[in-house]
């Protein structure tokens, strides 16, 4: 049952990938990036992830989708030039590069035997609920956390200068 | 009937190659920003699917912190564009080429 329904989502997730990068909009770009996230928060889930699976569907396919989704009404007023690239080689090329490394990956893949858990700890079958993420997150990784905080407040204030008019209207 | 981390590691290899691909086919650069997030998520699935794999929640941690960082990087690029759209009037990656030469 849960592998069914993990090929289900993989395959929409894959599926709405492609379109990413083959649709001419940017908007159904960015529409169909949307569709892709929430298959990957629904992989999460199966995969036993259910608090990342939550914060995938509220927090990326949320708010940062819809940021894009206001810049694109912002700056892509339904102009279609130079959407894709010109040059015929350099996508063909871009191509190959990308199936060459897609086999490179799987083979890398196909010979990779998954490690088990190490000793003293529990398995893959453990449940990794919200209490056990945070006891890591809050505890072991605090100062990451600190430290990441500080990252997108910094992010935040440089998002805000970045974007905002130059006083006198200058450059 | 469990999921094998193998077929986890086949998406997630996919997406990333999908994701660079399309960094390099296409020339419009909200496009690019998104192809960004989709390679960031390919990271996200192979992290979620060794913890799995391990029963340890620091994968999970680590896809907490790079949810984090795309949201930022999401901000300050799109801030970029917007700037960039209004200092030369175009996203297109193949006319922004002053650092080129």
């Amino acid at each position: 049952m849960y592998l069914v329904l993990f090929y289900i989502c993989a395959a929409i997730a894959a599926v709405a990938a492609l379109n990413v990068i083959l649709q001419r909009r940017t908007m159904h770009a960015a529409l169909s990036l949307v569709v892709c996230l929430a298959a990957l928060a629904g992989i999460y889930f199966l995969l036993g992830a259910q608090f990342i699976g939550m914060i995938q569907l509220i927090i990326y396919a949320g708010a940062i989708m819809v940021l894009f989704l206001i810049v694109i009404m912002l700056l892509d007023p339904y102009h279609e030039v130079f959407l894709r690239t010109e040059n015929t080689l350099w996508t063909v090329m871009a191509v190959a590069l990308g199936g060459g490394l897609f086999t490179l990956l799987a083979v890398a893949i196909g010979r990779f035997r998954p490690p088990a858990a190490p000793p003293g700890q529990a398995g893959p079958a453990a449940e990794l609920n919200t209490e056990a993420l945070a006891t890591v997150l809050f505890q072991k990784y605090l100062l990451p956390f600190e430290a990441i905080s500080i990252l997108i407040l910094v992010a935040v204030i440089g998002a805000v200068v970045l974007a905002k008019k130059r006083a006198g209207g200058g450059s | 009937m469990e999921i094998p981390l193998t077929h986890v590691l086949y998406l997630s290899a996919f997406l990333f190659c999908l994701g660079v691909v399309g960094l390099m086919v296409r020339r419009n650069l909200i496009v690019m920003v998104l192809c960004l997030e989709l390679i960031l998520n390919a990271a996200n699935l192979a992290l979620i699917g060794f913890a799995r794999q391990l029963g340890q929640a620091d994968g999970q941690v680590l896809v907490f912190f790079v949810m984090v960082l795309a949201a930022a990087e999401a901000a300050v690029g799109l801030a970029l564009l917007i700037a960039l759209e209004r200092s030369r009037k175009t996203i297109d990656a193949s006319s922004l080429q002053t650092m080129k030469y």
